[in-house]
């Protein structure tokens, strides 16, 4: 079945086509979820009430773009809703009182100079220590990096000015080149 | 390690897949309320909706109307309903032309207003009315006024209709304040409006 044809059965509500497109993406927009998660239960949970959301939401796909990417944005701000309702979000000011030391300890030179080897990290290992990092670097580095917003959107998205989301996004590399490094070195 | 590696890295978990199970019976469990919700919002945008509360709403709506239109014909009739015995209008009243061969002493409108038709005034409004009247051609039981025997009949009151005179010595004014019910509505002040009854069959 389409994708097309998916989306006109669960707009007239038929549960055959909800559980179809249910079972064929679960699994991409969990690995989506696992990104913005701090742990494997928390991206089950966002994935949850992504889909809800979607079917809620359904009517409002003209079939005119891809399913699979209009579901990634529905069930992305799903997500954000979600991060912004728990409480489990730090504050941007105190987090990056937290981080500033950290990621300064990191010299240029150290983080920018050494060859990095990308076969070295499979995709669960950098979804681990993506989970690591603090909820705004990790969000601004999944938005920008990894889903294509840009820093008006992210900045739209999170209620924050333009600015803070690129110098979120500068500190986030930062740390993540480290926690890279640190993991890589771990592992040898 | 620069950015692009990084940003490398990265965008290889942008098509990051677990291989996770589904599970869409407990997703269904977990979440019936909030899909049920979903259910009646789909249903109602593609014409399947509740078809019983369609109905309800309907038949609300027409009880309504019909509750309107009966308090509509109830209270604002041709006053055919209000029904006055016969007994409780005032034989002063009466016109003449009712009892044409009555010989029961039954003062005309002459005798209740003797001066009335005889100012010139006075006459000539109620004489104006009268043809009104008899342009009417009413086909009920109540009298017109002016009829061919040229004398002011009075139609049939089914209301004790209070009308005082008072007369001064060259002045006769005529005080009638309450509504006069004759199957018609007759609504008699300075003017005589005479409105025409509904023909039953």
């Amino acid at each position: 079945m389409s994708d097309n044809s998916l989306a006109d059965g669960c707009k007239a509500g038929d549960r055959a086509a909800m559980k179809a497109l249910y079972e064929r993406y679960y699994s991409p927009m969990l690995g989506v979820c696992l990104r913005y998660a701090v742990n494997y239960a928390d991206a089950e949970d966002f994935v949850q009430d992504g889909f809800i959301k979607v079917f809620n939401d359904i009517r409002s796909f003209k079939g005119t773009g891809s399913l699979e990417g209009w579901i990634r944005r529905v069930i992305i701000n799903s997500v954000l809703m979600q991060l912004r309702k728990s409480k489990k979000e730090y504050a941007y000011e105190n987090m990056e009182i937290v981080m500033k030391g950290t990621v300064d300890e990191l010299s240029e030179s150290e983080s920018d100079e050494k060859p990095f080897d990308v076969l070295e990290l499979s995709q669960k290992e950098a979804v681990d220590i993506i989970q690591t990092l603090p909820d705004g670097f990790r969000k601004v580095l999944n938005l920008y990096v990894i889903d294509g917003y840009k820093h008006r959107e992210i900045a739209e998205l999170l209620d924050i000015s333009v600015g803070t989301s690129k110098s979120q996004l500068n500190r986030a590399r930062k740390l993540m080149k480290q926690k890279l490094i640190e993991h890589i070195k771990t592992k040898k | 390690m620069t950015n692009k590696d990084l940003d490398k890295i990265l965008k290889t978990l942008e098509d990051f897949d677990p291989q996770a199970k589904p599970n869409w019976e407990a997703f269904v469990a977990g979440n019936e309320a909030r899909l049920e919700s979903t259910d009646k919002t789909i249903d109602q945008l593609t014409g399947k909706a509740a078809k019983s509360f369609t109905g309800i709403k309907y038949a609300a709506i027409m009880l309504t109307v019909i509750a309107g239109i009966f308090f509509i014909w109830y209270f604002s009739g041709p006053g055919s309903d209000v029904s006055i015995p016969q007994n409780a209008i005032p034989e002063a009243i009466q016109a003449p032309a009712t009892l044409p061969n009555n010989n029961i002493d039954q003062p005309s409108i002459k005798e209740i207003i003797p001066s009335a038709t005889d100012k010139p005034d006075v006459s000539r409004e109620f004489l104006n009315e009268s043809i009104i009247v008899d342009d009417l051609n009413t086909t009920s039981d109540t009298e017109s006024i002016g009829g061919s025997s040229g004398i002011i009949d009075l139609p049939l009151i089914e209301e004790p209709l209070p009308i005082s005179t008072a007369q001064s010595e060259k002045l006769v004014v005529i005080k009638i304040t309450d509504t006069v019910y004759i199957k018609k509505t007759i609504i008699i002040s300075d003017t005589l409006k005479v409105k025409k009854a509904p023909i039953k069959n």
